[in-house]
């Protein structure tokens, strides 16, 4: 084992043994005090690990001393694709504890609200790197549990109800997955993604025709993680669940979970198990406009800030899902089109991390804006602009980031979505996604009018600016903001172009079992 | 990385001059206004002596960017032109007149800092459009010239908010349709090299039906931005609280600017429009001349009603463009630019008479001319112009677009625009004369000064409104410069009817002669009026009311100017279609906001909050998704 590899297995080994310690250490009382210090440090670490590992050349590698032989080995996969996520989770991860530093003073029990968060990021790096796919329903499964706890953590009857309504309908959509990952290993006899790519590679080679039972896996995996994903018609839990959480952990679910747990798994199994194909391709498609168009809808009419924010992670996963299906589209097929699909691929993969920074950091001001204001309706707001000039700032900065305005990072990649969909053929979801960006701006013009412009509301009027840390984390994202656009091309030769290439190498791109 | 021919070539430096300027603004604007108001003036300045400097002598520049596959290339292009540079110096002027205006005007205001700012910017972003060399670096100079209108509007009066928002709604469905005609244009053949705004038009089929498509896309955006009608409501919705000057500097100016000069792009050198196309733009500027000025007569606020006249003037324009003949297109585009001057100066004369009387309804001004001679004298130089009385500029740029439209093949479309247009510039002149007796000549209102003293001029308030008039002398004067250097060579380049150069010479005014005459008769007008006044007592009584005493102030026998003008109001048939586009019924804005929320609701109504029904979509959702797989692939 390289010394690279032997840090890979530390990326997820640290934050669960943290987890665990900072249990432990809020019941010694000299200790209590460090367990927030302890949570910043290990996903600092992790960020900074993420980073060493971007330009080394990771192999596959066996855990716990099952061999590559074996069926049932654990298998860390550290390609390009997870090495982007990586970066994303803990970037993100890190923004939202150094928030939460100042923020979760008006809770009570801070260290439970540490230990799950870093439980969940511990989940998210493991299901990234997982290269089996029991592997990925197992994280899933942890970062969806610690993600049920904390959108309770307020305990208020509005949170309880929501994590409830999570709970339930997450656990159909692992239900699906489950289901998903038992059909293909009882046709493949694998559970390794590369080995079960090739076992259904030999299955459709033997037969010429696709037998009806890996569709059904395919519609059940789909169905599964477009649920963590919360595409419509899956969505239902999003707007309840992600505005209840406090506002640091709305950060995380909208910013990062539902990419790893969902966009990525899904692209994963698609791209790189499944195979890209026609039909494959028109139900992401058909999934990623739909959630494009229904979330901007819903969000347009929202007052509530944090539930506007929630059907507008909808919509923009919406944009990444349909990016992604043009892309499977031209790559299946007789002639693959590789370079209009790493146009694609490269729209969806920049949108997937431009939104986590914008999405992260407009979660979080509406955070610092509910802790002043005392309100997260936006009729009750106003003039926030000049009392809280850092947070309105930075809020924006996000929401000029999300409404794709010049130059911030997010008309960029709708930019090259929407060049990308019209170069893949598809004139009319070109102009689809035109105007959905279009409504994303009406609705964040009247964030801006109702909160941030205008007159202060009575509860308005006594907001004071954020607190250091708080601000810290939100001007650390939007600086983000600003540069990833300008600096897109330094982004792409680093972190998409390689994702991109393991997505485009399609079920061949993981390495299983034997080399 | 550092591309170094790039930052060689002259035409990035006022770029990044502009925006370094605008961001130490931004940070100072709390803390040091005296930097800030200083920044603004030089960095304006600074761009006008950059323009000239530049103009005729920098290579154009292209700096690879990014090479994204599939024939699409993000590439920073710059490049000048003439139309281009003639913007880019105009926009300089204008930044640096309106500058030197605010120093008075937002002097001690809240956001004094930020204006500047803000002003720095959308002059760095109007001057990226004008150096523009594809059309994905003109999108970016666009999107940030519309984010500083909605900043800067922002920072109006209390409703100022609703109509920043309205603005920023409107100008964004612009920019969304501009950035969806760049992704079509994108994936045609030929890729990325469709977008340079370098090379020749090719014509507009050339595509297919994609292309009409395309055209209409992008003539959206720029007739939005122009404020052409039916996209236009956000000029007056903004007008009654927007501060003055970003009035007269984004939708006055820079935007109008903008907005043609787009158009002219898009026919000249992008797409070039086939007869169905010219006419859709000439009847789009029929109807904004006429609607526009008639909405304009019925305004009791001054500003609003300026606000429609900006609309209303960018109807000579399209209808120019729309043409197709050298003298239109040459006319159009000149109107542009003289458009941008006299309407910038009435902007301006708008703030500084609001800020006199302390109101800015037309019934409550009045008797102003005694106390501003030059601000009187610049607004009637400039009410002259926008309502085309020769020898002003405004008439000399008419008189090409009527030449243009007589050229046109289409005969009946052309008379019936041609008279529209002969109409409008009718009724501009009444909706004037009444501006021009409500503010400055009519008797004062009782109401006294805001101020409690008697309003006088401020050089800087004053100074750029002299300029402003002047050059709507010399360019009615002297046209002949400008038009050569500049617009007849573009004009010739596009124009598509067959009526080439050679009804140039009818088409142009040539203004000694006459111009002799029309001073020998105002000489002569005035000698009399001398004359009159010397030799002749005139006898000032009190009114004969029958006996009834009327004190010396009583408003009842003052005549306020707007009166009269409400039997158009009472018009047949047009009188309740005005009343009903004061409503709003003919605003999109507002129809497309009530269609939309109904479509919000609709959906909304579905989710209850029933978690069986959630389920029941999951479920619903994969056996749809299994079907499909399984009809797909023929099992």
């Amino acid at each position: 084992m390289t010394p690279m590899e032997a840090i890979v297995p530390l990326l997820v080994a640290l934050p669960l043994l943290t987890a665990a310690g900072i249990v432990a250490m809020a019941h010694v009382r000299p200790l209590a005090k460090f367990t927030s210090g302890v949570a910043v440090g290990v996903v600092a670490v992790n960020l900074v690990l993420s980073l060493v590992l971007l330009p080394a050349r990771v192999g596959p590698i066996y855990i716990g001393g099952w061999s590559a032989a074996s069926t049932l080995g654990i298998q860390i996969n550290c390609d390009a694709l997870a090495k982007l996520m990586l970066i994303t989770v803990n970037l993100v991860a890190l923004a939202s504890l150094v928030f939460s530093l100042s923020y979760m003073r008006q809770f009570t029990k801070v260290w439970m609200f540490m230990s799950l968060l870093v439980f969940m990021v511990a989940a998210m790096n493991a299901l990234v790197l997982a290269g089996d796919l029991f592997n990925l329903f197992v994280f899933l499964e942890v970062a969806a549990i610690a993600s049920y706890a904390l959108v309770a953590f307020g305990c208020e009857a509005e949170e309880l109800e929501a994590a409830f309504k999570y709970l339930v309908l997450g656990t159909v959509g692992s239900t699906l997955i489950l289901l998903g990952v038992g059909i293909l290993y009882s046709l493949t006899g694998q559970l390794n993604m590369g080995l079960v790519a090739a076992g259904l590679r030999k299955l459709t080679l033997a037969g010429g025709k696709v037998g009806p039972a890996p569709l059904l896996a395919a519609a059940c995996l789909i169905g599964g993680l477009a649920l963590k994903a919360a595409m419509v018609p899956f969505h239902a839990w999003l707007p309840d669940a992600h505005p209840s959480a406090p506002a640091p952990i709305s950060a995380m679910l909208s910013g990062v979970l539902i990419k790893a747990s969902g966009v990525y798994a899904m692209a994963r199994v698609v791209f790189n198990v499944l195979g890209p194909s026609g039909p494959y391709a028109t139900v992401l498609m058909t999934l990623g406009a739909l959630s494009m168009v229904v979330g901007v809808l819903l969000a347009v009419g929202q007052w509530d800030f944090k539930r506007l924010l929630a059907y507008h992670s909808i919509s923009q996963m919406g944009y990444v899902v349909l990016a992604l299906g043009a892309a499977a589209h031209v790559l299946s097929g007789p002639s693959p089109q590789v370079a209009v699909a790493s146009v694609c691929l490269l729209g969806a993969l920049f949108h997937l991390f431009n939104h986590a920074a914008f999405k992260s950091l407009l979660f979080l001001s509406s955070g610092a804006i509910e802790q002043q204001a005392h309100t997260r309706m936006l009729k009750e707001m106003g003039g926030l602009a000049r009392r809280m000039p850092v947070t309105g700032f930075c809020c924006r900065i996000a929401a000029l980031s999300i409404a794709g305005v010049p130059p911030f990072n997010g008309f960029f990649s709708k930019l090259i979505i929407i060049v990308g969909l019209a170069m893949a053929g598809y004139p009319v979801l070109a102009a689809l996604a035109a105007f959905v960006a279009f409504v994303t701006l009406l609705s964040f013009v009247k964030v801006q009018r109702y909160a941030l412009e205008g007159q202060p509301s009575a509860s308005a009027a006594a907001a004071h600016e954020a607190p250091f840390s708080m601000g810290l984390a939100m001007v650390v994202l939007a600086v983000i903001c600003l540069l990833a656009g300008p600096g897109m091309m330094v982004l792409r030769d680093w972190l998409f172009e390689p994702a991109g290439r393991v997505l485009m190498a399609g079920s061949a791109a993981l390495i299983g079992g034997a080399p | 990385m550092l591309n170094w021919d790039l930052v060689a070539n002259p035409l990035v430096w006022p770029l990044v001059m502009l925006l370094a300027a605008g961001t130490v603004a931004y940070v100072a604007a709390r803390r040091v206004v005296s930097l800030c108001r200083v920044l603004s003036v030089m960095g304006a300045g600074l761009t006008l002596v950059s323009g000239a400097v530049i103009v005729g002598t920098a290579p154009p520049v292209r700096a690879l960017w990014a090479d994204l596959g599939g024939g699409f290339v993000l590439s920073l292009e710059l490049a000048q032109s003439r139309l281009g540079m003639l913007v880019f110096i105009a926009s300089a002027v204008f930044a640096l007149l309106i500058a030197v205006y605010s120093l008075r005007a937002l002097r001690g205001a809240d956001d004094e800092g930020r204006f500047h700012a803000f002003l720095l910017w959308a002059l760095a972003g109007a001057c990226t459009v004008a150096l523009a060399g594809n059309l994905v670096v003109l999108l970016v100079g666009w999107e940030i010239v519309t984010l500083m209108l909605f900043l800067m509007m922002n920072q109006g009066k209390d409703n100022a908010a609703a109509g920043a928002a309205k603005t920023y709604a409107i100008l964004g469905f612009a920019d969304a349709c501009l950035l969806l005609a760049i992704a079509l244009l994108a994936a045609q053949p030929g890729g990325s090299a469709n977008l340079s705004l370098t090379r020749g038009p090719v014509a507009v089929d050339s595509y297919g039906p994609v292309g009409y498509v395309i055209y209409l896309l992008i003539l959206t955006a720029a007739l939005a931005k122009a404020g052409a009608i039916p996209l236009h409501t956000w000029i007056p919705s903004a007008a009654a609280d927007a501060p003055t000057p970003v009035m007269a500097y984004l939708p006055a100016a820079l935007d109008k600017l903008l907005g043609i000069y787009l158009v002219a792009l898009l026919s000249l050198r992008l797409l070039r429009p086939d007869p169905s196309l010219q006419a859709v733009m000439m009847v789009v500027g029929g109807v904004t001349i006429l609607a526009a000025v008639l909405m304009a007569m019925m305004q009791h606020n001054l500003k609003k009603l300026l606000a429609f006249h900006a609309v209303s003037q960018v109807g000579y324009m399209v209808l120019g463009i729309g043409t197709g003949t050298v003298a239109g297109i040459a006319g159009g585009l000149f109107h542009m630019l003289n458009h941008a001057l006299y309407k910038c100066d009435l902007f301006l004369m708008s703030g500084t008479v609001g800020r006199a009387c302390g109101s800015d309804r037309i019934e409550d001004m009045g008797g102003l001319a005694r106390y501003l001679p030059v601000t009187f004298a610049s607004s009637l130089i400039a009410a002259g112009a926008i309502s085309g009385i020769p020898p002003l500029n405004g008439f000399a740029s008419k008189w090409m677009v009527y030449q243009g439209t007589l050229g046109v093949a289409n005969k009946p479309l052309a008379s019936a625009m041609l008279l529209t247009a002969v109409f409008g510039s009718a009724l501009t002149l009444a909706s004037f004369v009444k501006v021009i007796h409500s503010a400055f000549l009519s008797r004062r209102p009782a109401l006294g000064w805001p101020s409690g003293q008697t309003p006088r001029e401020s050089g800087l308030l004053a100074g750029p409104m002299v300029v402003l008039a002047l050059a709507c002398i010399v360019l009615g004067l002297a046209p002949q410069w400008v038009l050569d250097t500049v617009f007849i060579p573009v004009a010739t380049g596009g124009a598509t009817a067959a009526a080439g150069a050679g009804d140039l010479s009818t088409a142009l005014w040539s203004p000694t002669q006459a111009t002799v005459l029309i001073l020998l008769g105002l000489g002569g007008g005035l000698l009399l009026v001398w004359l009159a006044r010397r030799n002749f007592r005139s006898r000032v009584v009190r009114p004969f009311l029958c006996g009834e005493l009327a004190a010396q102030g009583d408003d009842r026998f003052r005549i306020d100017g707007t009166h009269f003008y409400r039997t158009i109001e009472d018009l047949p048939a047009i009188g309740g279609l005005l009343h009903q586009g004061q409503g709003g019924a003919m605003d999109l804005y507002r129809w497309t906001g009530r269609y939309g929320h109904s479509l919000v609701e609709l959906l909304r109504r579905q989710h209850t909050g029933l978690l069986c029904l959630y389920v029941a979509w999951c479920i619903l959702g994969v056996a749809v998704t299994l079907a499909y797989l399984l009809l797909s692939a023929g099992v």
